[in-house]
């Protein structure tokens, strides 16, 4: 259970979030609706332990996040949550299957080749493991990103607009293996876009 | 994939860039290590040539030319001193040894010294075949004259190659010694008396030349003293009392090596402005990748990456630099370190060893390590600065 209890957040005296509440459900598929601009990015982020509340709390099965220190809040967020956004970040200096790696060695844990084999078999990635993601076309590095956020088969996976940049056919597909790869690892999933194409995956939506 | 594998991408994604990071620093490395090899070997050799002596008595001129001369054989000698002067020298009570030697001839540019068994032990040379000379035109090669027993030769006239060789007083080799590591390896001993009776023979096509050896005269004496005390006296003495010149070694090789030290030193300076542009570079590489990298970095901290785990991860690529550039550095100095003396004969005599290590050669290294490490912290700790959900919203 993800628990949002009157969140603010303001960016140079400008009130981004003011007084926010949410609740989430463990395994609930979650939309985030909203324009630009109206904070989606800015509550993934403070959900994501990356920024730090103004007021209220966060708090994940109970567990308030923004009490941990610096360090104890990058390894919560290695352990427990898989983020995807918008333009992949796929490191370029590393094959798609390092780039699998590297999210187990960021996060301290035992590097599962077989896991990563798997995944990108299910993701269609098999012949791309080892190219780099310069060599890959969007759709592919899109779910590449996927594929490495939900590596270490997170708790939580947060998405930032991961359908903004991809037609219609890739868009649904994304969503479908995001809502897919939730499933598989009982995830709860959060997705925050302003993509009104989306939103029929979803029984869930929050509009902010 | 851990640390090093990641750091080994990084490097390898900026190759170009990397490798003449890497060059720079071998270079720099390279240059002050056979700087520091070569200096620390002819200052050792030109102390263990003149060790124990601690005067050279010879005709009136330069000290420092009287000094290599008479103990590196490296000059050509001032002239020469009559015996009977050499005698009230030997016969000194403060002397407790005087090596008489006489100069004047070589083979194949090794210098025939006309001397006594003495100055074979004076090096303690051994034999490696062979005896020691014991009758007039009997020879002992030194290691690198390349020389065996039984083998004859003519010694050229002057101590370059010339035409003018003494070919009817052939000398034949009696013996052959072992390395020393001196100046003994380059030399051919033989008697006195073989070197005066040569030139009381030679004549010169010109007739108007004097002879330089006669059998009344030497070109130099090595003289040990009895007690240090007699360096306050004894020089002093000889050169305003005798027409003949004392000079030190120790005084004259300090005094040669203050003046080529000005040229070692300029050499010095020029590896370390080498190395110090390899540590500037790289602080300006580490600059640009941490700027091209900051969403990786952004995103190896979402991932879960401390700060920590990436200063680290940052600091570890510099080290991989730095330990390539040193250890290709080192690998260059110490390969022509055993190439050189292939290629020149002059190196050759200084018995470079490749596979020795000088401590300020590993004192320079790890100074440069410690440098580049140093300055990498300051790129790697903007990473404490970074703000990530920042860098991702714009990403």
């Amino acid at each position: 259970m993800i628990s949002v209890n009157s969140l603010s957040y303001s960016i140079a005296g400008n009130a981004v979030l003011h007084n926010f509440n949410l609740k989430i459900a463990r395994g609930q598929h979650t939309l985030l609706l909203g324009a630009s601009g109206c904070g989606k990015t800015t509550l993934l982020h403070l959900l994501a332990g990356l920024l730090a509340p103004g007021a209220g709390e966060i708090a994940f099965d109970g567990k308030n996040i923004h009490a941990l220190s610096a360090d104890e809040k990058d390894r919560w967020r290695g352990a427990h949550i898989g983020m995807v956004f918008q333009t992949m970040h796929l490191v370029d200096a590393l094959s798609i299957a390092d780039n699998l790696r590297l999210a187990a060695q960021m996060a301290g844990k035992a590097q599962d080749d077989a896991r990563i084999a798997g995944l990108l078999a299910a993701l269609g990635l098999t012949d791309k493991a080892s190219r780099y993601p310069h060599q890959l076309s969007v759709g592919q590095a899109q779910r590449a990103a996927i594929a490495r956020a939900v590596v270490n088969k997170p708790g939580w996976i947060l998405a930032d607009e991961p359908t903004s940049a991809l037609d219609d056919e890739h868009a649904h597909a994304t969503i479908a293996l995001l809502q897919q790869q939730a499933e598989e690892n009982n995830s709860t999933l959060i997705i925050a876009t302003h993509d009104q194409r989306i939103k029929n995956h979803f029984a869930h939506t929050v509009t902010l | 994939m851990n640390l090093f594998t990641l750091s080994l991408a990084y490097l390898h994604a900026r190759k170009l860039t990397n490798i003449l990071l890497v060059v720079l620093l071998a270079l720099g490395v390279a240059t002050m290590s056979l700087l520091f090899h070569c200096s620390h070997q002819a200052e050792a050799r030109l102390s263990r040539d003149a060790q124990g002596i601690d005067l050279v008595v010879g005709a009136k001129g330069s000290p420092l030319q009287l000094v290599l001369s008479s103990v590196y054989h490296m000059d050509i000698p001032t002239g020469n001193i009559a015996r009977k002067d050499a005698d009230t020298i030997i016969k000194n009570p403060q002397v407790k040894q005087a090596i008489p030697l006489a100069l004047g001839d070589s083979y194949h540019g090794f210098r025939i010294v006309g001397t006594d068994a003495n100055y074979a032990q004076h090096y303690n040379a051994q034999l490696a075949d062979g005896m020691f000379f014991s009758a007039p035109m009997e020879a002992v090669a030194g290691a690198d004259t390349g020389l065996s027993v039984g083998s004859s030769f003519a010694g050229n006239h002057g101590l370059v190659e010339s035409n003018d060789v003494h070919a009817e007083f052939p000398y034949k080799v009696v013996g052959v010694l072992k390395p020393t590591s001196t100046v003994l390896d380059r030399l051919i001993l033989t008697p006195l008396e073989s070197v005066w009776r040569i030139h009381e023979g030679h004549h010169h096509h010109d007739e108007d030349e004097k002879e330089e050896h006669a059998s009344n005269e030497i070109t130099a004496l090595l003289v040990s003293y009895k007690s240090p005390i007699s360096a306050m006296s004894m020089p002093r003495e000889i050169n305003r009392n005798t027409n003949m010149q004392a000079a030190s070694p120790a005084l004259e090789i300090a005094r040669l090596l203050s003046l080529l030290g000005i040229g070692i030193d300029t050499l010095h300076m020029f590896g370390a402005v080498l190395m110090a542009s390899a540590v500037v570079g790289m602080l300006v590489a580490l600059y640009q990748s941490m700027q091209a990298r900051r969403y990786d970095l952004a995103i190896m901290r979402v991932l879960g990456g401390t700060k920590a785990t990436l200063i680290k991860q940052v600091l570890l690529e510099s080290l991989i630099l730095l330990a390539a550039g040193i250890a290709l550095g080192l690998l260059l100095s110490h390969g022509a370190l055993g190439l050189l003396p292939h290629l020149s004969a002059q190196l050759a005599t200084l018995k470079l060893n490749a596979f020795a290590f000088l401590p300020e050669e590993l004192m320079a290294c790890s100074g440069l390590l410690l440098a580049g490490l140093l300055v990498s912290v300051l790129p790697a700790f903007s990473i404490y600065r970074m703000d990530v959900s920042r860098i991702l919203a714009h990403g």
